[in-house]
């Protein structure tokens, strides 16, 4: 029975027109070449035409859940649609078992001016279900909204969030074979969207086959077994969740990356032309403050190039996780300045995350002019995988006065390469190591039970071989 | 299980022996190369829809006149006005009518009732798509419930507007001849044309708003060259009104049998009938066919 095929969709593509009048009259072809059975043109893109979703095959079992991840445009809904029936794929085939309950969009199947009840009445009708079914499953489907006290209200009062409750009540009480769920669960609270999870978790070990979109990917780890990750219609990765979450937030890293890259900072880390005609702009403003609060003048020490450099005195810009890291900054002081202090703050998403400051520990050469070079060594990096942003400041001997503008010099990214070189083992683990906290400490949790030690739970890194 | 034994189309709606439940396939495949595939479906849609229907209908005649100011009185205005119109204009002979077999208000009265009927049938499949557009491009329910909740509509209003009917038989006492009886059958076959050209124009309606704008004014001068507000021509070339225009012989036929109880167009009434119901089916069939290219391309 759990072995039960009940959504296959097999070599799936869908085109859509990028005009308007176009696709109008395009559909005015479509609608005669229906009519006298022809096709539709199959493989071929008529003008201003492209896939929407191009050969994607998947196949959900009873007791699964498959979740649709990619950018906006990528065609996770055009998907879902077609699951539900709503449009033909213009090529390819798909078979869907059982009932099927789809939650496309919140409310939209609600008419503001009727109450909860007379609404809850309409979907089920829209859903094909009878009055007696509805009738029996009234009170559960209120008690899960949480709508007591409102079902009786015009549905115009309800909030976004109470929408969102009552449209996943009525799509998940009554009891389909498939459920269908786009990004609907986004809108409701923190304690809403828990138990919808708990829900959807419970459907499927009911023997339910769910397809569920979302951005949240932690919610793709912790519920789906299996990810379907898609991007401008075609299939990049599908197969294990867990799987699919890690090479879809590599992705994203990477692509981060390449973005901050064109918008300012280049491969090894020097400004470019925009940024610098920026900053400079920016610069002269606070160089005009700084110089009358403190006496002393900005950027006697001009930084000309920052290098990241691996372990094996590669010049990189992406390192594994844990891995011995360097940072080589080179500089030229106009004039001889005194005791330089050079401060490296590491930032994530623009918060710092640490610094490596000469402030705390202690000054280098007396006088420093001309070209230079310093180098800063941080063995065992313990960062998590991640984009991050090294910020350069460097002070005056006397710790007081800012002589190079601080700014972002360089940006890296810590890979999941030895990222299995520490145990992984908990229900979220891979976002959590992803997405949460960006350092990462080896620990060791102790359980008693009195004085006696009955668990160790330990994580630290072990060095790969 | 591998992916190819998945049944196909044939197996369609029947309870395949290795699925517990129905499987439903979709394919580029037109439904039209399995006619009777896509009939038993077409039948079996439309017996689910009535739950629907009948719920779109309620909801849709409840929600309808709340933010207006006159209500339901709206529905009494339009034949209303048309019939004071003409009948002022008759009076001071600024147009002139031949004789009419029943007082000339009370004419008149019945045609623009018996008009709108047919009017309303020709606006509300387009209508009631366009209302539900955001509905029709996010949930997957029996297509037919929508039209049958319009229908549902039609008749309502038409019921509500028989007392405008009946006050003017009551007021200028009009008998009832016994083809009164068969009054109903001539009003649903008006409302049944009506349908038709609704239908068959909703998909290029869905796409093209031309013809929601352009609907309205061929209704208005479609009325003017039917006998609605005036006896049926028989000179020609005006006799040709009730040769080429499909509404005349329904509506003049409709008309006799609850006043005269002479009918002189049955036989014209018979045939426009029979094609009426041919090309209904077809339409629905046409309907059916176009609706998931139309959802497509809706836009929402």
């Amino acid at each position: 029975m759990s072995e039960e095929l009940l959504i296959s969709v097999d070599l799936v593509s869908k085109k859509f027109c990028r005009y308007l009048k176009k696709s109008l009259w395009y559909g005015v072809q479509d609608i005669f070449a229906e009519i006298l059975c022809r096709d539709n043109g199959g493989r071929r893109l008529r003008s201003g035409e492209f896939w929407a979703l191009q050969d994607v095959s998947v196949e959900v079992k009873r007791g699964e859940m498959l979740g649709l991840i990619g950018q906006n445009g990528a065609g996770k809904s055009t998907l879902l649609k077609m699951l539900n029936g709503l449009m033909k794929p213009d090529m390819g085939t798909i078979s869907i078992a059982g009932n099927v309950q789809a939650l496309i969009e919140l409310g939209a199947g609600f008419n503001p001016v009727l109450t909860g009840r007379e609404n809850i009445y309409i979907n089920a009708a829209v859903l094909g279900i009878s009055k007696r079914k509805i009738d029996k499953a009234l009170p559960d489907i209120i008690d899960f909204a949480g709508l007591e006290d409102f079902i009786d209200t015009p549905v115009a009062s309800y909030s976004s969030g109470m929408k969102a409750r009552l449209g996943f009540s009525i799509a998940t009480q009554l009891d389909p074979d498939v459920l269908l769920i786009d990004e609907v669960l986004a809108v409701g609270d923190m304690a809403f969207q828990e138990k919808c999870m708990r829900r959807m978790d419970a459907l499927r070990n009911s023997d339910k086959a769910i397809v569920f979109v979302t951005h949240s990917l932690y919610q793709v780890e912790a519920l789906c077994n299996k990810a379907l990750w898609l991007d401008k219609g075609s299939v990049v990765q599908y197969g294990d969740a867990g799987e699919v979450v890690r090479a879809y937030l590599d992705n994203q890293e990477r692509r981060a990356m390449e973005e901050s890259r064109r918008e300012g900072i280049d491969y090894q880390g020097r400004v470019t032309e925009a940024t610098r005609a920026y900053l400079t702009s920016r610069d002269n403003r606070s160089t005009a403050q700084k110089t009358i609060r403190d006496g002393h003048s900005v950027d006697l020490v001009d930084i000309t190039k920052v290098e990241l450099v691996d372990s094996t005195g590669e010049v990189r810009d992406e390192f594994p996780f844990y891995s011995d890291f360097l940072v080589r900054i080179y500089y030229n002081a106009s004039k001889p300045v005194f005791r330089p202090l050079f401060n490296l703050r590491f930032l994530h998403n623009g918060r710092g995350v640490f610094e490596v400051s000469m402030l705390i520990d202690g000054h280098g050469p007396e006088w420093v002019e001309g070209a230079g070079m310093v180098e800063c060594t941080i063995p065992s990096i313990p960062l998590t995988p991640k984009l991050y942003d090294i910020l350069l400041f460097v002070r005056s001997g006397d710790g007081i006065a800012d002589i190079s503008t601080m700014r972002t010099v360089a940006n890296f990214r810590i890979t999941d390469d030895h990222l299995d070189k520490i145990p992984l083992v908990g229900p979220m683990a891979m976002n959590h190591i992803r997405q949460g906290s960006p350092v990462y400490l080896p620990r060791t949790w102790r359980f008693y039970s009195g004085k006696t030690l009955i668990q160790t739970v330990e994580s630290r890194y072990h060095e790969p071989e | 299980m591998p992916l190819r034994s998945m049944p196909n189309l044939a197996d369609m709606g029947n309870k395949s022996k290795k699925y517990s439940v129905p499987v439903v396939v979709y394919s580029p495949e037109s439904q039209l190369r399995r006619p009777l595939v896509m009939f038993r479906s077409m039948v079996k849609d439309l017996s689910v829809s009535r739950e629907l229907a009948w719920r779109l209908f309620i909801r849709n005649i409840t929600a309808q006149y709340r933010q207006t100011f006159l209500g339901y009185l709206w529905v009494f205005l339009p034949p209303l006005v048309t019939t004071v119109t003409f009948v002022f204009l008759n009076a001071q002979k600024i147009i002139r009518i031949s004789e009419t077999e029943i007082p000339y208000p009370a004419y008149v009265m019945i045609g623009t009732l018996l008009w709108q009927g047919f009017a309303d049938a020709v606006l509300s499949p387009l209508k009631i798509i366009n209302q539900s557009k955001s509905f029709l491009a996010k949930m997957h329910f029996p297509r037919e419930a929508l039209i049958m909740a319009g229908i549902g509509e039609v008749l309502f209003s038409f019921t509500i507007r028989l007392v405008l009917m009946f006050c003017v038989f009551i007021w200028y006492r009009i008998p009832l001849p016994a083809t009164a009886i068969l009054a109903p059958a001539g009003i649903l076959s008006m409302m049944a044309l009506g349908l038709m050209f609704g239908i068959v124009l909703t998909p290029l309606g869905v796409l093209f708003q031309d013809i929601e704008k352009g609907l309205p004014l061929i209704l208005g001068m479609w009325m003017l060259l039917t006998p609605v507000v005036y006896p049926l021509p028989t000179s020609w070339p005006a006799s040709l009104l009730s040769k080429l225009n499909p509404v005349s012989p329904l509506l003049v036929t409709t008309r006799e049998m609850i006043t005269t109880g002479t009918l002189t167009q049955l036989h014209p009434f018979l045939i426009i009938l029979g094609v009426t119901m041919l090309l209904l089916l077809l339409g629905w069939v046409l309907y059916r066919l176009a609706l998931p290219h139309l959802i497509e391309r809706l836009n929402i």
